[in-house]
Parts: C-alpha cells; structure tokens; sequence
C-alpha cells in the first residue's frame, strides 16, 4: 500500500510540477494567436522529455550519480564547460523569468504592484531552499500545482467544437496576420519550454537527493512515463482555453491576468481562486526547481560539496550560488523588464542550447562503464538519434527565427 | 587552446546578450508596423473590456480585473509610443495612416480611464467604458487586418 501511495505521489508530482512559467506564457499566446495548430509541437516536446529525463533517471538511480556530475567526468572538462556555460546561462534566464513569475501570480491575487513582489518571492524562495526538506518541497509545490487541472475543466466547460479542434491541430490554417515564420518560431518556442534543460539536470540531481537505486527504477519510469505526458495535456489545456475563449474575441495573450480570463468565464471566481494558487504554486516550484538546478550544475562541475540532504554548512559554495543566482534575478527585474518577455526569451534561448544538454545524456547512458547492464536498448538510442536530429534542427532555427519576427511579433 | 575557449566563450555570451537586441531591433515594414500596433492596441482593449464585463457578472476577482487593466494600458502605451516614434521618422501624412494612429490613441486614452477608474474602485466609470472599448477593439482589428493584407 505504502508503494502504491509513493508511485501515486510521485506520478501526481510530476504532472503538477511539469507547468512552468515558461508553458503557461508559451502556450498561452500559442493558443491565442494559432489555435490549437501547434498542438504537435507541445506532444512532441513531451516525446523528448519523457525519453531523455527517462534517460538521465535511470543514469542516476544505476550509478548514484547526477548527469552533469558525469557529463564532466566522462566527456573532459572542455565539453562540460560548453555544456555548463550554455545551461547554467540559460538556467539563471529561466529562474528569473519564474521569480517574475510569482510575483505576478501574487499580483493577481492582491492587486499590488509586481515589482514590489520580486524580492519577497525571492526571499520566499531561499528561505524554502535554506530550511525545507527536498522531498517536502518537492511534494508540496508539485501537488498544489494539479490546481492548474482547472484549465483542462475550464475548456470542457466551454465546450469548444470538438471537430474543428481535431481539425485545427491536424491541418493548421494560419490567419491573415500571422506569418510561416511567426508559426516556425512558436513552434521551436513551445518545443524549448517543453524540453527545458534543468528539468533533467534537476530530475537526476534530486534522484541522488532521494537516493534512489535499482529498486526505484520503475517508479521514477513511472513517474516520467506517465506523470509528465499527463502533465503535457495540462499544457494543451492551457492553449485550448486560450485557442476557445481568446483567439474568436482577437485577444493575444501577453500577461498572465489575460490566461486567467478564459478560467473565470468557465468556471466563475471559484476556478480563478484555483488558478490563482496553480500558477504561484507552479511558478514557484519552478523557481525552486532553477535555483536548486543553478547550484547543482555549478557544483557537479567543479566538484564541490552539493546537495540539500547535507547542512548548509557542509555544502557552503551550492548555498552561495544559489543565493547569488537569486540576487542576480532580483536585480534583473527591478529594471523593469517585462517578466514575460524574459520569459519568451529564455525559451527561445533554450531550444539553442538543446543539443548541448541531451547529447552528453545520450552518450553517458550508452557508456557501459557506468551503465552496466542498464545501458539504453536499441530502441530507445534510434528514438534518441531520432530525437537528436530534431533537436539540432529547432536549435538552429531558434536564433534567426527570433531576429526575422522580431521576437514573435 | 585556453585563449581559444575564452574567444568562443565571449562570442557565446555576446550572441545571448545581442539576439535580443537584434531581435527588438529588426523593423518590419510600416505597414506591418502599423498593423501590429493595431493589434496589440485592439488585443489589449478586448481583454480589459472582457475583464470589466466578467467582473461585473460576479466571476472575476476585482484584484485580477484592476490587473488585467494594468497590462492593458501599459501595452497600449508602448504599442502608441512606438507608432508615434514612427510617425514622426516619416514625411508621409496618408489620412489612411492617420485613421489607424488616431484610433490607437482613442482607444489607449479610454485605457488610461479605465486604469484610473479601477486604481479609485469606480465600478461605475467601468461599466461605462466597457462597450466603448469592445467597440475600439472592434475597430482597431478591423484596422490591424487591413493593414495586413497591403
């Protein structure tokens, strides 16, 4: 019974901690201004993550050890640092985007300006870092983050033409205002924010703070297999009730408070007290998942004690980083940059730096010397090589992507 | 080999510090220009007029509304504020062009009103200003379609 219960928290977790601010404001102003057309963008970027943090999981659970940990060892310092430098840059954009995003969440609920919010989301967040046990973190955040489910509730309430939504998704129709570039670079956007790389950095990192083993393997498939395609749909959700609601009245989405309007019209001010609490809690699970992933990187590379199973006091350089991360995403958003476009920005970034990210995994889980037996079946390296080919491809394109549409514009 | 990797490295952080720059920078055309002002202005105005009505139905918070007004005036703003930077780099005068830039600053005047009226909790003012800005919006996606198809 005990395990049942533990596969289920751990499924639910997953699903609830897979949306982050990054899926929100992507599918959000996907939904708004494509419809659901780019709704194979988002299972595809599902596929990839389900196959690699499946992948790096497993790396953690045979060897004891964190991906990154091993990236560096097994590849030599100078592809670590590439890969380092390119995810710890990318992650430190992501937390900032997060640590906007609480604190728009928080404006929501109090209509109190969301500058004023950034330090105490941050201050938030290091005390939970500093104080909470990781599995109490983990478990809560994720949880309190399935009251996104008021999405998917909110778009059966709505009660959209279920066959033009099979239609849109399957023959996307692009209007008079948008461009094929515009609908490529939304694309390689909602692949980015499905495939961001500290969630495996972060996934495998917090195997080895749960001291998985052999015997966890198949809750941590379960976990990935199931919780997170569950937690693509939310996703879906969340542009179906922009795609329904948004796109007919000629809204795009370019804040939060704009998502939360399909909410409230479906399901009154009860939904949008469940979506208020979704998006801190997702934002905020978000923003501890960067910050821990922001030490754990620089950690695992250059060796120093990591971890939040030891005291702050025997891991004193990860505390300082992240600390130091935190302040660094203060100090860009008391600038006064919208937190959304950092947001947009930090996903497009990610999609350049894919390869970086999942190639090492792909090398070190082949590497018998620390896989073992467990080293990945044939099946699983053609998906990988498949998966890799895509994932150069959206890397590639990102960048001058961005410049053509001037961002999506 | 060290120098090598610092070149890359600093030409790795200089193409993330100026992609967005770039990215900001690159200018459509004027007419692209003036229909994506267009759009945000209408997008921007349907959504706090959406926001006003369903709060007025009782299924929206008023914190959540006075928000989503917020958004709406500063993006309006910086939609004008660009049109007008426009505006003002070019000799033409077309009335054509005139109609769309005039109907932009209506419509973020009325979402300056609304904004103040939701800072002093004028539910009243509101309600007011509610169809007037459906019927901007209405407008300015009109506006934002022609311009697209030039």
């Amino acid at each position: 019974m005990k395990k049942v219960l533990g596969l289920a928290l751990g499924i639910l977790t997953a699903i609830g901690g897979f949306v982050d601010i990054g899926d929100l404001v992507t599918n959000g102003v996907v939904g708004s201004r494509f419809g659901f057309g780019l709704a194979w963008s988002t299972l595809l970027g599902v596929v990839g993550i389900c196959l690699f943090a499946n992948m790096s999981g497993r790396v953690a659970a045979v060897s004891g050890r964190a991906t990154f940990e091993l990236i560096r060892e097994r590849l030599g310092a100078r592809v670590g640092l590439l890969n380092l430098v390119a995810s710890f840059l990318i992650n430190l954009m992501t937390l900032t985007a997060e640590i906007g995003g609480v604190a728009l969440a928080l404006m929501l609920a109090s209509s109190v300006n969301y500058l004023l919010w950034v330090p105490v989301a941050a201050l938030a967040l290091w005390l939970v870092i500093w104080r909470v046990k990781f599995t109490v973190l983990e478990n809560v955040t994720g949880l309190l983050g399935l009251c996104l489910i008021v999405f998917a509730v909110a778009l059966f309430l709505l009660g959209p033409d279920w066959g033009e939504v099979v239609k849109q998704a399957v023959s996307p129709h692009l209007s008079q205002t948008e461009s094929p570039a515009t609908y490529w670079y939304y694309a390689v956007a909602l692949f980015g924010a499905a495939m961001t790389p500290y969630e495996v950095f972060f996934f495998s990192s917090g195997a080895v703070e749960e001291k998985w083993s052999l015997k966890d393997l198949s809750q941590s498939r379960m976990n990935v297999l199931v919780g997170f395609p569950l937690g693509g749909l939310l996703s879906l959700a969340i542009a179906g009730c922009a795609a329904v609601f948004l796109m007919p009245k000629g809204i795009e989405v370019s804040s939060l408070s704009q998502l939360v309007l399909p909410v409230a019209a479906a399901g009154g001010k009860l939904a949008v007290a469940f979506v208020l609490v979704g998006l801190f809690a997702a934002t905020f699970g978000a923003g501890l998942e960067t910050t821990l992933s922001s030490g754990y990187t620089l950690a695992q590379f250059f060796g120093w004690s990591w971890g939040k199973f030891r005291s702050p006091a025997r891991a004193a350089r990860f505390h300082v980083s992240m600390m130091i991360c935190l302040l660094v995403g203060i100090a860009v958003l008391m600038t006064g940059i919208d937190p959304v476009m950092v947001t947009e920005m930090s996903v497009v970034f990610s999609a350049a730096a894919l390869p970086l990210t999942y190639f090492p995994i792909l090398v070190v889980a082949n590497d018998p010397d620390y896989m073992g037996q467990y080293v990945n079946s044939r099946l699983v390296n053609i998906a990988g090589q498949i998966f890799l080919v895509i994932v150069v491809a959206a890397s590639l394109a990102a960048i001058p992507l961005m410049i053509i549409t001037g961002a999506g514009k | 080999m060290a120098g090598s990797w610092t070149r890359w490295l600093v030409a790795a952080a200089a193409v993330v510090l100026l992609t967005p720059v770039a990215a900001c920078a690159s200018t459509a055309g004027f007419y692209d220009q003036l229909s994506t002002a267009a759009g945000e202005v209408a997008s921007a105005s349907g959504s706090a007029a959406e926001a006003i009505d369903l709060t007025a139905h009782g299924r929206l918070t008023s914190a959540v509304r006075d928000s989503a007004i917020a958004d709406a005036d500063q993006q309006s703003s910086t939609a004008a504020g660009t049109l007008d930077q426009l505006q003002a780099n070019t000799t033409d005068r077309q009335a054509s062009r005139r109609t769309t830039i005039d109907a932009v600053h209506r419509a973020q005047r009325s979402l300056q009103l609304a904004d103040d009226a939701a800072a002093n909790h004028d539910d009243q003012t509101l309600a007011r200003l509610a169809p007037t800005l459906r019927e901007q919006a209405k407008q300015l996606t009109d506006l934002q379609d022609e311009w697209a198809s030039r």
